[in-house]
């Protein structure tokens, strides 16, 4: 009661809300004054110095000397440079986020092929380059034949087992980028083997397996498959490579 | 493999009409062939937006601007562009709602807000017109109060009045104010439950 008036307060003086350990109720009762403090007309828009100082940082962060790569050739460089501080950085590099307890023996990506050297080559990879491994499910949550949506830090996506082989995809669409659900695998009836579970597009209806694979789609090109993220299993944590949460 | 069976079309997929029925608002412009070339592209086009939207969810601006750089440093780094808008924005409604998700955890401990599943919804709120779904929904519930809860919430949430100068305008105590602020607020979130539940 005493930190749901506080924050009340703090969030009528625009200044940042304290943090207290709120039950359901204090919540409901946050959530509606937030509502009435977001009716103010004209309150919600950023201030003109806010967007500029951001677009600095940002500026500081991804311009060169660190150039960004373009998407094709340089990702295999950003691969192995990620692979090679993964392996010998281990802790410092994902930064102690969610790694606690993480061998690095058992780092890499179980998930993600070496380039194919076939024409088809393999689907393409999600690889942040400042990146944390973070915890998805558990283990268990994954068993043999398991898809199971996960959202971590920035990333959408599904991890799925299959024939012992961890995988984890994007969940977004490679069509328009909607995010992708999950639909459960079909009973097994009669005479009807068992659908796999697949992961359908809200927007247009197209499937993809959980290995990220295209299954079935009605536009005029084939959308890409979904992009790989590297996955890896630490003790009894199915963790993926994603970008890093910002520090605060 | 192809469907064969006729599907009705879906709600406006994302960037299926090139920006959509609405004018762009001031900030946001069009990009050619919508597509971003860089990073900067992306900020600009996308910044108020976001903010916007964020800004709904938290209701102070501290927040909303800490909330918008975690959106953006963790959204920009990994992308590879160029890419088509509506993809990228995709992604930073997800991204949104991650931050957000984090967010709560680590202050109130509870979803407090969430953002809808739905792209196209939650672009929706912040794209067509600046700010106006906000405003609506703030209204929608005080309209729907008694007088006098109308009144303190007014005063307190919208105007940004002190307890004391609420009490004052009203003629009451400190006290009574205090308590009928917390009465008119719990009757408020019983009408925004409900509206929410009727606009599905």
């Amino acid at each position: 009661m005493r930190g749901l008036t506080r924050y009340l307060e703090d969030l009528i003086r625009s200044r940042r809300p304290r943090r207290f350990a709120a039950d359901s109720d204090s919540a409901d009762l946050a959530r509606t004054a937030i509502t009435l403090r977001a009716g103010r007309p004209g309150s919600g828009d950023p201030r003109e110095e806010f967007v500029l100082a951001l677009r600095k940082r940002l500026a500081r962060e991804l311009d060169p000397p660190a150039p960004i790569p373009a998407a094709g050739q340089a990702s295999n460089g950003r691969r192995a440079f990620l692979r090679t501080a993964t392996v010998t950085g281990g802790v410092a590099v994902a930064g102690g986020a969610a790694l606690a307890g993480a061998g690095v023996e058992h780092a890499l990506s179980a998930g993600s092929p070496a380039p194919s050297p076939n024409g088809a080559g393999p689907p393409p990879e999600l690889l942040p380059d400042q990146g944390a491994w973070l915890t998805v499910a558990t283990s268990a949550q994954v068993p043999e034949g398991a898809v199971r949506p996960f959202t971590a830090g920035a990333v959408a996506g599904f991890v799925s087992r299959a024939e012992g082989q961890l995988r984890a995809v994007s969940g977004i669409c490679t069509h328009q980028g909607c995010r992708l659900s999950l639909a459960p695998p079909g009973a097994q009836g009669a005479g009807r083997p068992a659908k796999p579970a697949a992961l359908v597009c809200p927007c247009h209806g197209a499937t993809f397996a959980a290995d990220g694979a295209v299954l079935a789609h009605r536009l005029a090109i084939t959308p890409t498959a979904l992009p790989l993220l590297d996955v890896r299993e630490t003790g009894s944590d199915v963790q993926v490579y994603v970008p890093r949460p910002s520090a605060r | 493999m192809r469907f064969s069976r006729a599907t009705p079309s879906p709600a406006r997929p994302p960037g299926a009409a090139a920006t959509g029925p609405e004018p762009p608002p001031s900030r946001l412009r069009a990009v050619s062939g919508e597509e971003y070339a860089d990073w900067d592209a992306v900020y600009r086009d996308n910044v108020t937006w976001v903010y916007r939207l964020l800004f709904t969810r938290v209701g102070n601006r501290p927040d909303a601007e800490d909330l918008s750089t975690e959106v953006f440093m963790a959204a920009l780094p990994p992308l590879r562009l160029p890419a088509p808008a509506p993809v990228v924005r995709a992604y930073l409604v997800s991204t949104c709602r991650t931050a957000l998700a984090r967010h709560w955890k680590r202050t109130l401990g509870q979803q407090v807000t969430t953002l809808p599943d739905d792209v196209d919804a939650a672009l929706a709120e912040v794209r067509a017109e600046p700010g106006a779904a906000a405003p609506q929904r703030a209204a929608r519930i005080l309209a729907a109060l008694p007088e006098r809860y109308r009144a303190i919430l007014e005063l307190r949430f919208l105007d940004g009045s002190s307890i004391a100068e609420a009490a004052r305008a009203l003629g009451i105590s400190v006290g009574n104010a205090k308590v009928l602020q917390h009465r008119a607020l719990r009757r408020a979130s019983e009408v925004g439950a409900r509206l929410a539940a009727e606009e599905g």
